[in-house]
């Protein structure tokens, strides 16, 4: 047998083979579709039949502001200045909006996606508890690993949102940064999830803070990490999920090397984003040089999921957040993106956390107006968030002298700015309507109601111990009735519910009623003002099949006070109040009757004391499609 | 049932019940709140998957949380 001299594997040929195939088959698919295209126009006319005739409606705009509050709009408004938002109100309708038990974005922007109660839809607080263990857990989506090591996201949030109910109507719809709507759900139509979308890390967004300072005290919502010099230059390690990471210099004249490429570095601003690679999983991350000297300081965003490449199911179709990134540019992915813990913990400072808001603004109305440049019918709705997350750091300034007193008021106009670009696309069929979850007060005092049940007797430590850990450690729940954690709930220890219950079901009542009435008009020991001016029995106030889930009852804090910061994560300290110094100064968690939203629409309504949870009803009456039996809200006209 | 799978996310399946029990679960289904009568089903499995499977370590919950703004 002659040797061979050359030999041509099979790769060649299967490429070829496959290569063909697949243009084959993409050729067939194309002609199918168009060949039945007229067939699933006239579906579609069928499924739409009478949907738009019957209101008139083609087109909805809606744009929500989280956390506007009615008061601050109205002044502003008044002083005229807010002059698109003026407009609507006197052309159209404007109203407080009423809000959810509790008040938070998370129930609320729930309720308003369905239409329902918290106790149909199972968002309480942005925290939910094992009942085995006591541990927290977020409320709004569960991520796990298969068998595989896969991935696995559930979406927690029940009842069915106006726009997966519009779309099996065959009206579509583009929901732009809804909060919970993470993961993104199949519907007919485009989504990019919101708030609860995680970091690469797979938390809700940590950053990372390099420093040559040796001094190494531990930072909430963050990392901080060393900076090491390496002959002229300084070298860091960022981490990425798992144990992965990736290393980058900063060389001198403030260059930074990371993956290949360079980025010149400026005190103050952003890089761009830059795209990394963790393993198989890539992230997105802007870094920031922060100061120079005594020691040299770098902050580094949370590493947020590439929306070009994502990690985890960000849209739908899940090709939309690649085509709106390659459409328009990198963005900011995480549920929320606006780092308020670095600018607590002075990672970066006010100036640089207003230009990451701004930035992250920027983005957002980009796709927006995007979205709306292609509208033709159905729905186009957008959330903007910065609204909640500049209230909550630059409360503590408003009425103050510094630079920083008009931020709040100059970040309402730049929303009437918004409102008035969106007004150019309302025409005689469109229906716009602008909206916000809840509105805003300030955050002066936290209540650890758990110091409170513990010195009332409701509550046990262990008998070694003056204060408990985060998250119960150190509870003897053998002589625990009840307790707190997260933003607004309050919990009985139930027996048959809670893995160490000890109230009998038949004594559930009675211990509600009196806490409540105990709690009630509670007063601040340093200056005797109401501190508590609420407190709501669930049995009550939701009805649904979650109930069992909510807590037993909801506290309605007085403006200037909220759960304290070691309440929310269920400690036990020593004193029920304590004053609030973090830059988080605003807040909204607390009685709902003190912070409602705001709700203006193009239409001219008669409507009074419009609620949240009459949004989706209304927004399906509008395109001619009968609310549902299980709604709670009724149809605003 | 509705179509739910994407990317990472579970594919809904097929389950065989009995009809009579669905027939009389379809008739409570809305009263009760629920949207339909998957939503019921899961909500049961849910439920008893609560109290039978494990539960993440304390630690791991904590860490999933940590940026949330509103929480230490």
């Amino acid at each position: 047998m002659r040797p061979l001299l050359a030999y041509i594997g099979p790769g060649a040929g299967f490429a070829f083979i496959g290569s063909f195939l697949t243009i084959a088959l993409s050729l067939l698919a194309s002609l199918v579709s168009i060949c039945i295209w007229p067939f699933r126009m006239l579906w579609l006319a069928v499924r739409r039949k009478g949907r738009f005739g019957k209101s008139g409606s083609r087109k909805m705009i809606v744009l929500g502001l989280d956390g506007l509050d009615p008061k601050l709009t109205e002044r502003w408004m008044a002083e005229g200045k807010l002059p698109n938002l003026r407009k609507l109100a006197e052309s159209g309708y404007y109203r407080p909006l009423r809000t959810t038990y509790p008040p938070l974005s998370p129930v609320a922007w729930s309720t308003f996606a369905t239409g329902v109660n918290p106790a149909k839809h199972n968002i309480f607080d942005f925290l939910n508890r094992d009942l085995r263990t006591y541990a927290p857990e977020l409320s709004s989506a569960k991520v796990r690993l298969s068998k595989k090591g896969r991935p696995s996201v559930e979406l927690r949030r029940k009842s069915k949102p106006f726009w997966e109910i519009l779309g099996s109507h065959g009206i579509s719809s583009t929901v732009l940064r809804i909060p919970i709507t993470f993961p993104a759900v199949p519907f007919q139509g485009r989504l990019l999830s919101a708030m609860s979308t995680p970091d690469l890390r797979g938390t809700q967004g940590s950053f990372s803070w390099f420093t040559t300072d040796s001094n190494e005290s531990a930072v909430e919502g963050g990392l901080k990490l060393p900076l090491k010099k390496v002959g002229n230059s300084w070298h860091g390690t960022l981490p990425g999920p798992d144990t992965t990471a990736v290393t980058f210099r900063v060389e001198p004249k403030w260059m930074l090397q990371i993956s290949n490429k360079t980025y010149p570095l400026t005190c103050g601003e952003y890089t761009p984003w830059i795209r990394l690679s963790f393993g198989p999983a890539r992230g997105i991350v802007r870094f920031l040089l922060t100061q120079t000297e005594p020691e040299l300081s770098v902050y580094v965003t949370p590493v947020e999921i590439d929306p070009e490449s994502p990690a985890l199911p960000i849209s739908h179709p899940p090709y939309y957040a690649v085509y709106l990134s390659k459409l328009l540019g990198t963005f900011a992915t995480l549920g929320m993106a606006e780092d308020t813990w670095a600018l607590n913990e002075g990672a970066i400072d006010e100036a640089a956390f207003l230009k990451q808001a701004k930035s992250i603004q920027a983005e957002r109305e980009a796709m927006f107006f995007s979205a709306l440049d292609h509208f033709r019918s159905g729905v186009a709705a957008c959330v903007f968030d910065t609204t909640d997350r500049v209230q909550h750091m630059f409360y503590r300034h408003m009425g103050d002298t510094s630079v920083y007193s008009k931020v709040i008021e100059e970040l309402y106009c730049d929303m009437d700015r918004v409102v008035g670009q969106a007004l150019t696309y309302v025409d005689k069929d469109t229906v716009l309507f602008v909206l916000s979850d809840h509105g805003f007060c300030s955050f002066r005092r936290g209540i650890n109601l758990n110091a409170w049940l513990q010195k009332n007797g409701y509550l046990a430590l262990d008998d070694s111990r003056g204060e408990s850990g985060d998250y119960f450690d150190g509870i003897d729940w053998s002589r625990t009735r009840a307790y707190t954690f997260g933003l607004s709930g309050l919990y009985l220890n139930l027996q048959g519910r809670e893995a160490k219950g000890i109230v009998q079901p038949e004594e559930a009542a009675a211990l509600r009623t009196e806490l409540l009435e105990r709690l009630t008009n509670l007063r601040d020991d340093a200056d005797g003002q109401i501190a508590i001016q609420g407190m709501y029995d669930s049995a009550k106030i939701y009805s649904g099949p979650y109930l069992d889930a909510a807590p037993d009852l909801i506290v309605g804090y007085a403006p200037g006070y909220r759960a304290s910061w070691s309440a929310a994560v269920g400690k036990v300290t020593n004193s029920v109040f304590e004053d609030n110094d973090k830059c988080w100064s605003g807040d909204h968690c607390v009685d709902p009757s003190a912070v409602p939203g705001v709700l203006f629409t193009n239409q001219k309504w008669d409507a009074k004391n419009p609620g949240i949870e009459d949004m989706a009803p209304t927004i399906l009456q509008m395109f001619g499609v009968d609310p549902p039996g299980w709604m709670d809200g009724r149809v605003l006209a | 049932m509705d179509g739910r799978a994407g990317i990472g996310m579970r594919a809904k399946t097929t389950v065989k019940l009995n009809c009579s029990l669905c027939d009389r679960a379809k008739l409570v289904v809305e009263k009760a709140g629920y949207t339909s009568l998957e939503e019921f089903i899961e909500h049961a499995m849910e439920r008893d998957l609560a109290r039978l499977e494990s539960s993440d370590s304390k630690e791991e919950l904590m860490r999933k949380l940590k940026g949330l703004g509103y929480l230490k």
